[in-house]
């Protein structure tokens, strides 16, 4: 097993590398940049924009914008002119001493991915891992509440719906499993949040914690009304997508030579359809659970803004907004990362479900 | 004698418990910040109406701001102004301002707040080593230095009347707290702790707590020079306007918005205005300091180049094939109508502007004619210009004859506007105006494209015509850098249609050296350049929004101006 997933693993290196490379690409291809964003006004000089400019790096060439975040920019010397802009031609470990004290300068304090050091972010003028420690909490928290939620609706759900085939409950379960799958988060969110808070003003409209001055959230079991509707909302597609999985898995297996001999044998219906049938019809639940987190990443965009909830789909959105580069490439490592992971639980969960299968 | 003292005893107790029940104090006000959270609240580093909600409340400034005129004022109103200039004075020359400041206002550790302090600040941006915005300022100010604690005297470059004003551009730092800190490295500013945590304040508040993406506090600043009535300032960060409407109406929150931000949008207007006259909340509508306008692109679009070569000369730029010809742009002008615009596209929550500026600006002059829906006038205008209905088909475009001063005969009337996605009021303005000119034969591609790419295009010059809106236009309306060759740069100009008329830099020039700077004058010079801009049509001036501020009526003392929500946030209480 750990052979298996260390080349797996390692598997992953040239995905990783390739999905940042991309990414940073299509950053880079986007017109405008956060200068724009956040300096384009008339009373601000057109050089006072140049100069914020060049002090971020953003009008280097792509390769050396792209090496220097990988890299760092503490031992490669950029701008070996002094203008502003980083050269073409760079000279790898070429210190200048500029100030002629007989001592090179380190031309920059990054250190580069490949070194743990994610970068500054260009807006919140904060280590880029700073930014998302602070709201990784907040996203972790809502994101295992609505896969807890929906594998705890979502599957019996759908083993109930598979054994009650053809009956009211089945119908409406599927009926049902396709609005929720069908409707957008965003409107369903909006739908809550009227009824729930400004009709019947038995829940909150948004946010994580009670406002106060402090800025102090209490414990998860003190702030639960805050959590209910946005993780109703984050979990109703997947429960609609679980049970129908596992309806269909279920009905496969019920129909296995194995089950009818288990009711031939006189075991109760109960035992038949949770235990036996059951397990077997999780298989497809922990294929789905590596796209499944991989989602979590994307829904959270929706969810946490809809809801005010401050975790990383936030900064996701408005960082990609504000062309904050080293930002959301934090992200989109964090997501890599969370994607690779997610695949291997899969496996994990494979094997735990079936003893058949065997990794290797 | 006793029974005298005691009804009088009685009297004065008996006002004194009155007093008391009708002076509510206290409360937490909380508002909804559809902004971000604050990208700094170093005040001379801010750059946004969130940052600025914030330092207004925290940092002294170097005079008070009538919230009625929005004019420089000596002294203060006497409620929660961190203005310091008790009086200034300006040279013969025109060339040196000298402040008097007060010596009754400190920094929340005890230190006073000081001349030294705005010597400090100044130096930090003079130094350009910080990301500040503002390097504008130093155009016009050569040095700031303090005389004592009291007195600072500023140097400008050349005398202009808009000095005065940016010199209240930034607020002021605590030198005794910072200059440690940075350690004579003014770069190092960008990098300090207390642009998110500013420990060392001196306004209505001290800071609370900067809870990413969620809330930002502010607390009653118990030492403050009068007393101060809010425990607290809360601005909860709420991404979805809609959702922020809905803590609004679920009593949630006291406010549509912050500090710097109206925010209740058009479409909701109506319905605001209605339940406020129902006791629901209170409101406050305003013309805002912003406008809406489509910008043409006056030269050659193909070959964009700067308005002025290396030596300041002007620079043949080339004419855009339809817009360079003013009886095309004045055409345009009377080919749409405004009322289908601003009830259609801004909900009617608007007005027409005629030129430069809004109403609520007081270099705008309400007394010019806006153009008007003029379909038969516009026609025979495009006639004059030499583009003509060919084939007597409405639905093809018109196509330029020999009589056309830019345009290759033959050439059909069809040309690009572009605006920014996500911006519905522009989107409808756009199907509006495209429809109409259609009517008339002239083919609009209509495009909505991402703010990004649009900002490269309009500062690249690279376009025929794009659908914008400036917003928190200073109260000067000073734009040369907008309609005169020095903003004419490509990549970064704000003279992006590339406009030039002599006449207009003269008189930018006269308005802003003008001896004495005596408002009325300058007033003058600012409408005859609104009336040529009015005429020539460098932008098709479309309209200023309305804005609405929407409190809760837990909200008492609430003293609301044009762009100023709380004038008096020191006496403001917020009943339970």
């Amino acid at each position: 097993m750990i052979k298996y997933i260390l080349r797996r693993l390692i598997q992953a290196i040239p995905t990783f590398f390739g999905i940042t490379l991309l990414s940073y690409l299509l950053l880079w291809l986007a017109p405008g940049s956060v200068v724009e964003r956040l300096y384009l006004a008339p009373n601000i000089k057109a050089e006072t924009r140049a100069r914020l400019a060049a002090q971020l790096g953003i009008n280097d060439p792509f390769h050396i914008q792209y090496l220097r975040w990988l890299a760092g920019d503490d031992w490669l010397r950029w701008d070996t002119d002094g203008d502003g802009i980083a050269d073409a031609s760079f000279t790898p470990l070429a210190r200048l001493d500029e100030d002629g004290d007989g001592l090179p300068e380190p031309p920059g304090d990054n250190y580069g991915i490949l070194r743990g050091d994610f970068g500054r972010s260009f807006v919140k003028k904060q280590p880029v891992m700073d930014v998302l420690l602070t709201n990784l909490p907040a996203t972790l928290e809502l994101g295992i509440a609505a896969v807890v939620t929906s594998l705890a609706i979502g599957i019996p759900v759908g083993v109930l719906s598979a054994v009650t085939q053809g009956r009211r409950f089945d119908k409406v379960s599927r009926v049902m499993a396709v609005i929720f799958d069908a409707v957008p988060n965003f409107w369903l969110g909006y739908i809550f949040i009227f009824v729930f808070c400004r009709v019947f003003d038995i829940l909150p409209c948004g946010g994580r914690c009670v406002p106060n001055l402090y800025g102090l959230c209490p414990p998860l079991f003190e702030r639960l009304n805050y959590m209910l509707l946005p993780t109703v909302v984050f979990a109703a597609g997947f429960v609609a997508l679980f049970s129908r999985y596992v309806r269909a898995s279920t009905l496969e297996v019920l129909s296995q030579d194995y089950i009818r001999t288990a009711r031939a044998k006189g075991l109760s219906p109960q035992v038949v359809n949770f235990r036996h049938a059951m397990r077997n019809a999780m298989i497809p639940v922990a294929t789905l659970l590596g796209p499944i987190i991989t989602n979590l990443w994307a829904g959270a965009i929706v969810i946490e803004s809809v809801f005010a909830w401050p975790g990383i789909g936030r900064i996701a959105f408005t960082s990609a907004i504000q062309q904050d580069y080293p930002v959301v490439m934090g992200i989109v490592i964090f997501a890599s990362i969370g994607t690779i992971l997610g695949f291997l639980l899969s496996d994990f969960l494979y094997v735990l479900i079936d003893p058949r299968i065997r990794i290797d | 004698m006793y029974r005298t003292l005691r009804v009088l005893l009685l009297v004065v107790f008996v006002s004194l418990v009155a007093l008391s029940a009708s002076a509510q104090t206290g409360g937490i006000l909380i508002g909804t910040n559809f902004g971000g959270d604050p990208t700094t609240i170093n005040p001379l580093l801010t750059n946004n109406t969130v940052d600025l909600s914030l330092t207004e409340f925290l940092f002294p400034s170097i005079y008070n701001i009538d919230p009625e005129t929005r004019a420089p004022m000596k002294g203060g109103r006497n409620d929660q102004d961190n203005g310091l200039a008790l009086d200034w004075s300006l040279s013969d020359d025109g060339l040196t301002y000298t402040f008097t400041l007060r010596d009754d206002i400190a920094w929340n550790d005890g230190t006073p707040v000081t001349a030294y302090d705005y010597e400090f600040t100044f130096a930090a941006l003079a130094s350009g080593e910080t990301s500040s915005p503002r390097g504008s300022v130093l155009q016009s100010v050569e040095s700031v230095e303090a005389l004592d604690d009291t007195t600072v005297v500023v140097t400008l470059k050349l005398a202009s009347c808009r000095a005065l004003d940016e010199l209240d551009d930034f607020g002021i730092l605590p030198k005794h707290h910072i200059e440690p800190l940075i350690a004579g490295d003014f770069a190092e500013m960008d990098n300090l702790e207390f642009n998110k945590h500013p420990d060392v304040t001196s306004g209505v508040f001290n800071f609370g707590a900067l809870v990413a993406d969620e809330q930002t506090s502010m607390i009653r600043n118990e030492n403050h020079w009068m007393p101060v009535s809010p425990d607290g300032y809360i601005i909860r960060n709420v991404p979805d306007q809609l959702v922020g409407i809905e803590q609004f109406l679920a009593g949630e929150v006291n406010s549509v918005g912050t500090a710097g931000s109206a925010s209740v949008p058009a479409v909701r207007m109506q319905e605001f205005r209605e339940r406020a006259e129902a006791g629901e909340f209170q409101v406050y509508e305003y013309v805002d300091d912003g406008l809406t306008f489509v910008g043409f692109n006056l030269a050659d679009r193909g070959n964009p180049l700067n308005g002025l070569d290396e030596d300041g000369n002007p620079v043949d730029q080339g004419k855009h094939q339809f817009f360079g010809d003013i009886r095309v742009r004045q055409a345009l002008a009377q080919a749409v109508s405004y009322v289908d615009i601003i009830e259609g596209a801004a909900e009617g929550e608007g007005v027409q502007v005629n030129s430069f500026g809004t109403p609520a600006l007081w270099g705008y002059d309400s007394s010019i004619e806006p153009w008007e829906y003029n379909p038969e006038a516009a026609l025979a205008l495009l006639a004059e210009a030499g583009f003509v209905d060919h084939d007597d088909d409405p639905g093809t475009p018109l196509v330029a004859t020999e009589d056309a001063l830019y345009a290759e005969a033959g050439t059909e009337f069809a040309f690009e506007l572009l605006t920014n996605s996500g911006n519905l009021v522009r989107e409808a303005a756009g199907t509006v105006i495209q429809d109409q000119l259609g009517q008339i034969g002239i083919a609009v591609d209509f495009q909505t494209i991402e703010f990004g790419p649009l900002v490269t295009f309009l500062l690249g010059q690279d376009f025929d015509a794009i659908m914008i809106g400036f917003t928190n236009l200073a109260q000067d309306t000073d734009a040369r850098n907008v309609f005169t060759p020095v903003g004419d740069t490509v990549g970064g100009g704000f003279n992006f249609v590339s406009y030039r008329n002599d006449r207009v830099t003269e008189l930018y020039d006269q308005a802003l050296s003008l001896p004495g700077c005596d408002l009325s004058e300058r007033q003058a010079l600012y409408h005859e350049i609104s009336q040529i801009l009015h005429d020539e049509v460098p932008w098709w001036w479309l309209f200023a929004p309305f804005s609405m501020y929407a409190e809760s009526n837990e909200v008492q003392n609430w003293m609301p101006y044009a762009e100023t929500r709380y004038a008096n946030m020191a006496n403001i209480a917020i009943s339970p």
